[in-house]
Order: structure tokens, then C-alpha cells, then sequence
């Protein structure tokens, strides 16, 4: 991807959120460590993001500034993309949506319960296979859809590997987490909003 | 595999058989039994018992005898529900189910509408719809196709795709296209085929890999076998006084007593699992179908009695008529593990000592919870659901930009937003706890708070949002404006409410006593900690290493003394450690610090020896129950 096309990636990154730091912003963007840094360093040149130190929360932000520039970059950007197959593909998605935020809250409420926990895994496990066709297929149409399989199965295999964490977590680059943020992106892809659709 | 039983065990009606068999009847099927042996409204169906599963894994066909006394039973549900397998005007529709003697996940759990095919296709359009007749016989065919008949999931994801994904028709039909392809033949069009090959699935789901992982994991016998359950389907959609539902005998969230669930009206179970549509509550499904109602009323007592715990229930009404389709222990959080567990004491249902086994030791701090003080005055300003437990009060943020500044500027926050997307996670993380407006207990918002032990309200109904303010039911409030919110009843009220500790509810003292006489590793009052320890707090995480030396080597030593510090709720580590309290003699190699995030990620801990758990300012609750809940030698 060239610089500019880097540049929207990580400015978008940062957009969808909130507060990024280096290494989720890498897994995100799919950039080498040097263009990365290259990439950051133009935008905060530009004014449009900044680094936060925060007593919990620290990483890249955008300014007042860089909102503007990143709404503005989204619509060209936007207009350049198979929007109505991506359209397609997002309704697939949503079929998975619902049952993904089932499993996650009955994660969480199984929390003893070994078996219950067991089978939980196993259902994500299925979920994935069947949701991964979604991604694929976005993936051809948006390339950076096509990461989002990868991500949301390297934390699938951490949960099978027994850490628990990265099931629900927040904290980290859990399967809600970033399915979470695969969701967000679809919308501001596509131009559409949460209260729209009633997807919370 | 043990030997077959006499044909008169094979298959038994849920009337014949004895609900104490287990091993006979595989868990599910014992469930059942007991129900209907209790007089409760619970569908007619069959077991195939498990010496069954050894029979048609050794030799690969079910026995003559077996399926004709399967058909016997069939007649005989016929016969109770004026229903017919594969008739053209009142259909039958079966359930089949697995069913092991112990839980064992990894089996083919469950087939639905087995009985679906192009002769009952028109019935069932005609009573229940065309979209209806049309999805459920694409998920019967994505069913048995998967489960069944091997075909990868990912074949009717693609067939979907590349059908017109609104004509629920051409969705059956590519189904069905897939079926054909990847299996060489077409879908099974009578529904006694459909029954056998989904029971011999079952029998085969037994020795699949994915059950036989589950098997080495638990040390399973893979002698047990499982059973086959075949049950009559009702149907929740055909009227308006039909409908589906789940309830809980008690609340899942926090232990309070009282019917707590969903209903949907004129719906099968599979929509609302599938979550498009709101469902609302038992009290509408009272007004609703009220001779119903009082049949799931009248089925609770019942139910406690014969788990003697709080059970969550399954259930559906077809014209107007109640029926239980599955009742077990109830899941429920850890507020709610703990209540129920002290009521079911005070009712005479467990004893003490059962009570506190039941108690999962990531539940058990949820006793030290701060509550909203009960005494004080307060003004309600709205309702929502209670989506994440415990309390929390603080000025209001309309954003997590807000939020953070708030929170640095020392204050508590509580974030109050429309709903929640993923750029508002920091301030989540500056906040006390969480409002939206819109969401449900499953939402992300729900999701990300529970995930970070945030005490939220969700759904709240008529909170307005506006530059600068929000406006609740109740009142107006600006950003900056001081709220109390209650994430256990989903109550938020305006000003800030004190929180104090739970009140000395002597059950709860009692619980804590068997904690302390439990208890392997001793609670220690630290004097000054060591000035390393201060040096090296990290800012974000859950659980905090912190060492002279470096930590890695500190966690591999075995003379290292480590201890647990707990640091509550504070937002300062730096400034709480300078009010741990007493003198003490131990010198300190380790200390791991345990914040408020912990108790959902208490299994993150290392597994270490620990040498003690030391209390902190805001009282000793929680040293007490990790001492109780951490092996000396490792992880809780």
C-alpha cells in the first residue's frame, strides 16, 4: 500500500478506536514497524492525531482537526469502493452479529462452570468457521476487511490455548473486541449508523 | 460397551420410565421423565435408551426391534397431540436430542422440525406463514445438513450469499441445492428417514473427535453412551395466544426472588435466540395468555423443589396451551450465586455448608461489593435494564473524551451515552459505571462493561441527549451533574448516593466464618512496603507484578515470599499504599497487586505459592475470601 493509502489506514484506526497504540495499530493496518512510524509521523505532523499519556489509557488520538480530515478522507475514500457488494456481504455479517453477542454474555455468565465454558469455546469455534466466509469475501471486495479473519482467529486460538481473556475482554484484542471493531468499520464503510439499524 | 438391555429398556416412553435411571436415560432424558412425573405440562416424546449407542456403534444398524418399538411411540404421541408424521393437514414436527449420563458437550446436541418436507410444507405455511414455513425448513436443512450429514457450514454460508437473502424460498431452495452437492443425493423427503438418519447421527456423534477431546479433558468413560431423546415439537407462532419464552425462577442477576424472563408472542424459540426482536417481559405474557401464565407460575415450586436450586426455564404456548420444553439449574451471575445461595439456606433447600460449596470462588468477593446506602433519600430518574452488577455514583460524562478529563481531574465518573462503539472504551475505563439509552443485556455495551466489573444501565427508556445534557424520564441533567446508579435493579437516580459496605447481614457473616476456618494461607497486616514496590506500579492492567529484581526470575524462585496485596477500588495505587496498615515481620520479594478488575480475570492470575493475601483500607472482606478461594499452591 503506498504512504497515502497508509496514512488513511492508520488515521482511520485511530478513528474507529478512540485510543490506539503502536503494536494493535500494526494488526490493524498490517504495516511494517517503519512504515507505521513513518505514517504516524506525518499525521502528527499534520496535526490531525496526537499521543495521550493517561494515568490508564495511553496510545493515539485523534485532534478536533483530525476528526474533520478523517470524515472528509472516509467519503473520498468511500466513493472509491464496491459499496453495494460490501453492502451484501455486511447483511451476512449481521445474521452472525446477534448470535456472536449471545455467545459473549453467556461467557461471561458461565464463568464456574467448566463444561458450559467448554461448549462456549466450541460454539465460537463454529462461529468463526461459518463467520470467516463473511470476512473472506470482504475481504475481496476491502482489503482491510480480509485482516479482520486473521485477528479474530489468533484470539480464538489464545482462548483455546486457555487464555480466558481473550474470549470477552476489553482490555485486550479479544474475539469481542475485535469483532466489535469489524462491525464499526462496516458502518462507517458503508455510511450507516448503530441507531439506524438498532444493532447495539 | 456394556451388553444390550432387553428390548424392553431400549425405548420407553417419557410416562414408563424411571427418572432416577440416569445412566438409563442420559441426563436430558431423566429431566424430562422427572417432569412429567411431576405433573408437569412437558411434550410427549420417546427415549432410546444408552445401551442403544453401544449396539449401533458395534454393528452400524439399529436393531429391527428398536425402530419398530420407536414407531410404536410415535403412534402413541400421535395419538396425544391429534398430530401426524408427514401429514398433510395437521403435521407433526419432532425434536431430536442427545443426551449423555454426564454433561458432555462436543455431541450433535440437538435437530428441530424433524417432519418438514414438501408434503407439510403447505400446513405448515398455512398456520404459521410461508417466510416461516420456508425458514424452518432451510434451518432443518443447514441442520441435519451439518450435523448429519457432514456437510461444512461454511458450504450453506456461501449457498446463502449467493441466494436473494430476503426470498426465504430461494434461501430453502439453495440449501437444499447444497445438500444435493455435497452429499450426492437429495434431502430426505420422508420425515421416518429424517427421524432414523438424525438418530443414528446422534449415536455416531458420540465418537466424534470433538466429544472425544471433551472426554480426555473431563476423564469421561467412553463406556457411558449416550441416549437419544425424540420429543413433539409445539409451535409458539401460530396465534396470538401462542408464543415462546425463557424464564428464570429467580433473577439471574441478582439472586432476587420472583419470575424474571422473556416472552415473544406469536414466535418459535430459535427468534429469540436469534435476538431481531425485542421480546418483553412475563408480565406482558401475562396479560397476554394469562391461563398460561399461571401454568408457568404454577410449575416454579415444583421445579426448586426438585433441583433445590433456582432453575431457568424453556417453554412455549401454543393456542393458549402452556408447555415446559426444558428445565435445569439456572446460570446466574456471581451477586446472584451468592444471594441464592443464602435464600435457598434460609428456605430450608440446602444447608449452610452446601451453600457455600455452591458458591463459585469468582463469586464469592462479589459479597464485598459496595451498595448504594439504602437510608438515604433518593430522586428516580430512570429505569433501564440491568445489564452489569454492583454501584457506582459520580458526575456525569457525555463522552469518553469527558470522561477521561473528568477522571483525571479526580473525580467519579459515570459515563452516559446513546450507545456504545468501540472508540468509547478509554472511557469506560475513567468511568464507575455506564448508562446507555439503547441496548440490551446483550449489547456491547453490556458486554464491555461486565468484561471490566463496570456496574451499567442499559436501555433506557426515554433518556434523551441534547448539547451539554440528557434528559431522563425523571429530570434533566447537565454534564458534570452528579448521578447514582444501580446496576443490579437498573435504577439511576439523581445526586450522588453514599455507597457503603453491605450491611452486617448475619448469613453473610456466617459465610464468611466457614471462609476463615477454610482457609489456607493467612490474611497479614503489612507494615511499610518496601520502597521498589512503589517505584515500579504500572499504569493499566489487572493484576500487577511488582519486584525488586526482575519479575521473571521472581516467579520462578521458590524461597521468593509473595504476597497478594488488595488495592479495592482505588484510582491512586500510589497514594493507597501509603495507608496500608500495621507493623509485620515478613520481608517482602513479591507483591502482586490486585485491583478492581480482578475478580473476572482472577484466572489470569500465575499459578504461584502464595505466602499471604495482606487487606486494604477499605476493610479486610476481600483478603479474607481470596485467602479462602487461592490454593496455596496455586490459582484459585
Amino acid at each position: 500500500m503506498n504512504a497515502d493509502g497508509l496514512d488513511f489506514e492508520v488515521l482511520h484506526a485511530v478513528r474507529l478506536r478512540g485510543v490506539v497504540g503502536l503494536e494493535p495499530l500494526l494488526a490493524m493496518t498490517g504495516a511494517t514497524p517503519e512504515a507505521l512510524d513513518a505514517a504516524v509521523a506525518t499525521l502528527t505532523e499534520q496535526g490531525a492525531i496526537f499521543e495521550r499519556q493517561g494515568r490508564r489509557v495511553s496510545g493515539f488520538a485523534l485532534t478536533a482537526d483530525g476528526r474533520g480530515l478523517h470524515a472528509e478522507q472516509l467519503t473520498a475514500w468511500s466513493a472509491r469502493q464496491p459499496i453495494a457488494e460490501l453492502a451484501r456481504v455486511y447483511d451476512a455479517f449481521l445474521n452472525h452479529n446477534s448470535a456472536l453477542k449471545s455467545l459473549c454474555s453467556r461467557w461471561q455468565r458461565v464463568a464456574d462452570d467448566e463444561a458450559a465454558k467448554w461448549q462456549a469455546i466450541e460454539d465460537l469455534g463454529d462461529l468463526h468457521e461459518d463467520a470467516g466466509v463473511v470476512f473472506v469475501r470482504a475481504g475481496d471486495l476491502v482489503a482491510r476487511f480480509g485482516r479482520y479473519a486473521a485477528r479474530l482467529g489468533a484470539a480464538l486460538q489464545l482462548v483455546r490455548d486457555g487464555d480466558e481473556l481473550y474470549f470477552t475482554s476489553p482490555l485486550v484484542d479479544s474475539y469481542h473486541t475485535v469483532w466489535f471493531e469489524a462491525h464499526e468499520d462496516f458502518l462507517l464503510a458503508l455510511g450507516r449508523d448503530r441507531a439506524t439499524e438498532g444493532s447495539f | 460397551m456394556p451388553p444390550a438391555a432387553q428390548n424392553a429398556t431400549d425405548v420407553l416412553g417419557l410416562d414408563e420410565a424411571d427418572a432416577d435411571d440416569v445412566s438409563l436415560l442420559g441426563g436430558k432424558g431423566a429431566s424430562l421423565v422427572r417432569m412429567r412425573s411431576l405433573g408437569l405440562p412437558v411434550p410427549p416424546g420417546l427415549v432410546i435408551t444408552t445401551p442403544v449407542c453401544g449396539e449401533y456403534l458395534s454393528t452400524g444398524h439399529l436393531p429391527e426391534p428398536v425402530w419398530d418399538a420407536v414407531i410404536e411411540q410415535l403412534g402413541r404421541i400421535e395419538g396425544e397431540l391429534g398430530r401426524r408424521l408427514g401429514d398433510a393437514e395437521r403435521p407433526l414436527l419432532l425434536s431430536v436430542r442427545s443426551g449423555a449420563p454426564v454433561s458432555m458437550p462436543g455431541m450433535m446436541d440437538t435437530i428441530l422440525d424433524i417432519g418438514i418436507c414438501d408434503a407439510t410444507l403447505p400446513a405448515i405455511a398455512a398456520s404459521a406463514g410461508a417466510a416461516f414455513a420456508w425458514e424452518t425448513y432451510s434451518r432443518l436443512v443447514r441442520m441435519f445438513g451439518t450435523t448429519v450429514a457432514d456437510v461444512p457450514g461454511p458450504a450453506f454460508e456461501v449457498a446463502r450469499l449467493e441466494a436473494h437473502a430476503d426470498d426465504t424460498q430461494s434461501v430453502a431452495q439453495a440449501y437444499l441445492a447444497a445438500f444435493r452437492t455435497h452429499t450426492g443425493r437429495e434431502f430426505p423427503s420422508r420425515p421416518v428417514d429424517q427421524l432414523k438418519e438424525a438418530v443414528e447421527a446422534v449415536f455416531r456423534s458420540w465418537r466424534s473427535p470433538r466429544a472425544e477431546r471433551y472426554r480426555t479433558y473431563a476423564g469421561i468413560s467412553a463406556e457411558l453412551g449416550t441416549a437419544v431423546v425424540i420429543q413433539a415439537m409445539v409451535f409458539g407462532n401460530l396465534d396470538d395466544r401462542s408464543g415462546t419464552g425463557v424464564a428464570f425462577t429467580r433473577d439471574p442477576a441478582t439472586g432476587a426472588p420472583g419470575l424474571y424472563g422473556d416472552f415473544l408472542l406469536k414466535a418459535q424459540g430459535e427468534d429469540v435466540v436469534a435476538g431481531e426482536v425485542d421480546p418483553s417481559d412475563l408480565d406482558t405474557f401475562r396479560r397476554q395468555v394469562p391461563a398460561a401464565y399461571d401454568g408457568l407460575l404454577a410449575a416454579v415450586p415444583v421445579l426448586e423443589r426438585a433441583y433445590s436450586d433456582m432453575c431457568d426455564i424453556e417453554f412455549t404456548v401454543e393456542q393458549g396451551r402452556f408447555w415446559l420444553l426444558q428445565a435445569r439449574r439456572g446460570q446466574r451471575t456471581a451477586h446472584a450465586a451468592v444471594r441464592i445461595a443464602l435464600d435457598l439456606v434460609d428456605e430450608n433447600l440446602v444447608d449452610l455448608d452446601e451453600a457455600v460449596r455452591r458458591i463459585p470462588p469468582s463469586s464469592l468477593v462479589r459479597i464485598r461489593d459496595a451498595v448504594l446506602d439504602p437510608n438515604a433519600p433518593r430522586t428516580l430518574l430512570g429505569r433501564g435494564l440491568n445489564a452489569s452488577p454492583g454501584a457506582a455514583t459520580g458526575r456525569v460524562a457525555l463522552s469518553a473524551a469527558r470522561a477521561e478529563e473528568l477522571a483525571e481531574e479526580g473525580h467519579p465518573v459515570i459515563l452516559v451515552r446513546p450507545y456504545t462503539s468501540p472508540d468509547d472504551i478509554a472511557g469506560f475505563i475513567a468511568a464507575r459505571g455506564i448508562v446507555t439509552a439503547h441496548g440490551g443485556r446483550t449489547s456491547h455495551a453490556a458486554v464491555v462493561a461486565r468484561g471490566m466489573d463496570r456496574p451499567a444501565v442499559c436501555g433506557v427508556d426515554g433518556l434523551e441527549f441534547t448539547e451539554g445534557r440528557c434528559t431522563f424520564p425523571g429530570g434533566e441533567i447537565q454534564e458534570g451533574d452528579e448521578i447514582a446508579i444501580d446496576g443490579s435493579t437498573g435504577e439511576i437516580f439523581a445526586g450522588r448516593l453514599p455507597l457503603v459496605a453491605p450491611r452486617d447481614d448475619p448469613r453473610v457473616l456466617a459465610l464468611l466464618a466457614r471462609c476463615d476456618s477454610s482457609r489456607r494461607i493467612p490474611v497479614l497486616a503489612m507494615g511499610e512496603l518496601p520502597s521498589w514496590a512503589d517505584a515500579q506500579l504500572s499504569a493499566a492492567g489487572t493484576a500487577r507484578c511488582s519486584s525488586p529484581a526482575s519479575v521473571e526470575d521472581a516467579l520462578d524462585d521458590p524461597d521468593v515470599v509473595r504476597i497478594l496485596l488488595d488495592l479495592g477500588d482505588a484510582d491512586d495505587p500510589r497514594g493507597l499504599l501509603k495507608h496500608v496498615g500495621a507493623t509485620g515481620e515478613l520481608e517482602v520479594d513479591l507483591l502482586l497487586l490486585v485491583d478492581d478488575c480482578w475478580p473476572t480475570s482472577v484466572r489470569s492470575l500465575p499459578a504461584l505459592p502464595w505466602s499471604g493475601v495482606v487487606a486494604g483500607p477499605q476493610g479486610d472482606w476481600t483478603a479474607r475470601l481470596l485467602a479462602a478461594v487461592i490454593e496455596p499452591g496455586g490459582r484459585p
